[in-house]
């Protein structure tokens, strides 16, 4: 077991950054769940498409900032069409009708990425000061991690102030409630549904752009994080923020570190611990998960 | 209907005035002539639509499955060798006489897919042989079907040692073996100063093909005085994208050497990660498997000093090679493979197999295959009978910044070494 401080601060520092970066790009599932109750399996898909946008986008020269703003509102647009055209006229009937449209989603998004920017690996190549490692007393580490830190707490504190302080987004948890007496109120359902979709897609664009630098821009990149990400959600409890929040951080802590001791087994602990949280906290970690 | 009707009554008049002013005799002998002649038009139509008639299946082409990825993390990989093997054939252009139709398939990188691929390409659409696969998994996965099939099945990109000699059908075409690999990097490793005096972390993929090649260079290296850090070597699954748990490992195993059993797609990511943590700059990396160009490219500086044998590099300076790469340019606009130089030379090395074979015959044409050279864009191989594997001369190289080049390519894989087919084994 190497004994060394390098090591060990290092491997912390990888813990937060794998559940951050989890974090990050599950959170837009979660929510979209939560408010609308819907299993959207086109979220991976829609993930993907974010690095790709932000790779098109830094490649053509914009800045890498500047894509990571644009790249998630291309995405959040796509998303809109998809609630619209697909999701919109099946709302009111059972789940499975939307879990079978969002798959049958993911595999015409995968297949036009395939078809739009091939098969070929690529990075999104970030300012030279991202890519910098940098040296905690004497620590190397890569800058970048630490971005993908500040961008996940940035998006979070984000999110928990329009869900917990706005009129918006009070309205959004209302309509995950109680979505008949809201509608009584006279506030469009239709519209919070959309926002929520939207928001959620925006969500799954900023996980791509950040982490294509990182992870490689690549079809299917999307279907094989979508898994983590139910790792996360069931964990955390479906439709939980703050359950989603300490699931990410576990699951990154778990896995990062079954790769350090028993690397053979580091994916079965993660499942196995699933599987424990499922059958003993069926809602998840805070006992805050909803069920359709 | 009326334009019908007028027709009949041209062809009616047209008989009528051909026996004008014939004899009776000589209409009756006309006729038996006409009736003569139309019995044996339809005796030849007839004979022509006997099957196994060579004028009537000269018509036919002949169906090759191709079965690769082209789609997931190795679709990269798979569309190498889907081009070599289509190049391949656009060179040959005919087989028997008749032409080559390639019917390609999208394995996905799946055993359970490769297979049922392999019996569509088979059952369904009477393809005479299988050429192609990605990993050594599927490769294994078809190789076990090869009695159901009986088709031979030339795999160009496989490299576990498990497939030697497996059945009569199967045969490794165009591509090195893990323990012909391992000879090649410890022959290296051990002729280079610098590189012989490092500790070599291995780190592999969890599958087939990452445990043996991991394995066959432990075992050799070992043997050779090579210091292995971890001889129980690590195992990776095959989900990991963010690799900062084993750089962090690698790192404080204070090492100067990593074997790398990665896939293609994988090594840019390590290295790209890798080299933000400063690792690179501590270790040489010798890849057990040898990136595809187009991952090279991908990864760009962050790949440079990558030390990797492999069959085939554009670096190569022979005609062969230099026309091999200048067709492949041609035909994709993409940087010349060494993985399509494999499936290339495997497709050429079934299609010759088949002309020598002079039948579509599987048997007829597993014999043939057996003891079957070509000189090709490395170089002359061959398929030793004893195995159905091939012995092929092969590069030791580096990865290193591309001088000016016709291929836009950012990365080289530099020739240090020339090895030889004897040199690399198996001993038949």
């Amino acid at each position: 077991m190497p004994s060394d401080l390098t090591f060990w601060v290092q491997t912390i520092i990888n813990c937060l950054g794998l559940g951050s970066l989890l974090l990050l790009i599950a959170i837009g599932l979660n929510i979209i769940y939560g408010i609308n109750r819907i299993v959207n399996l086109a979220h991976g898909s829609l993930y993907a498409l974010g690095a790709y946008f932000g790779y098109t986008l830094v490649a053509n020269g914009l800045n890498f900032f500047l894509a990571l703003v644009v790249a998630p509102i291309m995405v959040l647009g796509i998303g809109l069409v998809v609630e619209r055209s697909i999701i919109a006229p099946i709302r009111t009937r059972p789940m499975l009708y939307t879990l079978i449209l969002t798959y049958g989603v993911s595999v015409l998004l995968d297949g036009l990425t395939k078809y739009f920017w091939g098969v070929q690996p690529r990075f999104i190549s970030t300012p030279s000061f991202l890519s910098q490692t940098i040296h905690l007393g004497g620590i190397p580490y890569p800058f970048y991690r630490f971005f993908i830190l500040i961008i996940t707490f940035g998006v979070m504190a984000g999110l928990m102030f329009l869900l917990g302080k706005t009129k918006l987004g009070i309205t959004m948890r209302a309509a995950s409630n109680i979505p008949e007496m809201v509608s009584v109120l006279g506030i469009n359902m239709n519209f919070v549904h959309v926002l929520v979709f939207g928001l959620g897609c925006g969500l799954a664009g900023i996980g791509g752009v950040i982490a294509g630098p990182l992870l490689t821009v690549y079809p299917m990149m999307g279907s094989e994080m979508l898994i983590s990400c139910f790792i996360v959600l069931v964990i955390g409890g479906l439709g939980s923020l703050r359950g989603s929040v300490i699931a990410a951080l576990l699951v990154g802590t778990v896995q990062t570190l079954g790769y350090v001791f028993i690397t053979d087994y580091a994916m079965v602990v993660v499942y196995v611990m699933m599987a424990v949280i499922l059958s003993f906290m069926p809602r998840g970690i805070l006992g805050e998960g909803k069920f359709e | 209907m009326e334009v019908f009707k007028n027709s009949l009554n041209l062809n009616r008049l047209w008989r009528h005035w051909a026996a004008v002013g014939r004899p009776i005799e000589k209409q009756k002998e006309g006729k038996m002539k006409k009736a003569f002649f139309v019995t044996f038009a339809f005796f030849v139509c007839g004979l022509l639509l006997v099957p196994g008639n060579g004028w009537a299946q000269s018509k036919n082409p002949v169906k090759i499955g191709v079965p690769v990825t082209l789609s997931g993390m190795g679709a990269q990989v798979g569309v190498d060798n889907r081009n070599g093997i289509v190049l391949a054939a656009k060179h040959k252009k005919t087989v028997l006489g008749r032409p080559i139709e390639l019917i390609i398939e999208d394995e996905e990188g799946k055993p359970e897919v490769g297979v049922r691929k392999a019996e569509k390409l088979v059952f369904k659409d009477g393809c005479i042989a299988i050429l192609g696969v990605v990993f050594s998994n599927v490769g294994l996965a078809v190789a076990g079907e090869a009695d159901k099939l009986k088709v031979p099945f030339l795999t160009t990109n496989v490299m576990t040692p498990k497939l030697y000699g497996i059945n009569k059908y199967v045969f490794r075409c165009g591509q090195l073996a893990d323990d012909q690999t391992a000879v090649g990097h410890v022959m290296g490793i051990a002729a280079d100063p610098d590189l012989s005096k490092r500790t070599y972390y291995v780190l592999a993929d969890d599958y087939a093909w990452g445990h043996s090649c991991a394995e066959s260079f432990i075992d050799l290296a070992q043997k050779k005085g090579i210091k292995i850090f971890n001889p129980k070597y690590d195992n990776a699954a095959l989900t990991v994208a963010d690799w900062s748990p084993f750089i962090s490992k690698v790192s404080a195993a204070g090492v100067d050497g990593m074997y790398s059993c990665l896939r293609s797609p994988v090594v840019p990511r390590f290295t790209k990660q890798a080299n933000e943590f400063g690792l690179m700059k501590k270790i040489k990396i010798v890849a057990g498997g040898s990136p595809s160009e187009a991952d090279l490219e991908a990864g760009g500086e962050a790949e440079v000093g990558m030390v990797t044998v492999c069959c085939y590099s554009w670096d190569i300076d022979t005609p062969a090679s230099k026309q091999f790469a200048k067709a492949y340019w041609e035909e994709f606009k993409a940087v010349p493979p060494s993985q399509g130089a494999q499936a290339y030379v495997g497709a050429m090395m079934l299609f010759n197999a088949i002309e020598k074979a002079g039948s579509t015959d599987a048997d007829k044409i597993a014999n043939a295959l057996k003891g079957a050279t070509y000189n090709g864009p490395y170089g002359q191989v061959r398929i030793s009978p004893k195995d159905n594997s091939m012995r092929t001369p092969a590069v030791l190289t580096e990865t290193r910044l591309a001088p000016p080049n016709p291929y836009g390519a950012k990365i080289i894989k530099k020739v240090l070494v020339n090895l030889k087919p004897e040199q690399l084994g198996p001993p038949e």
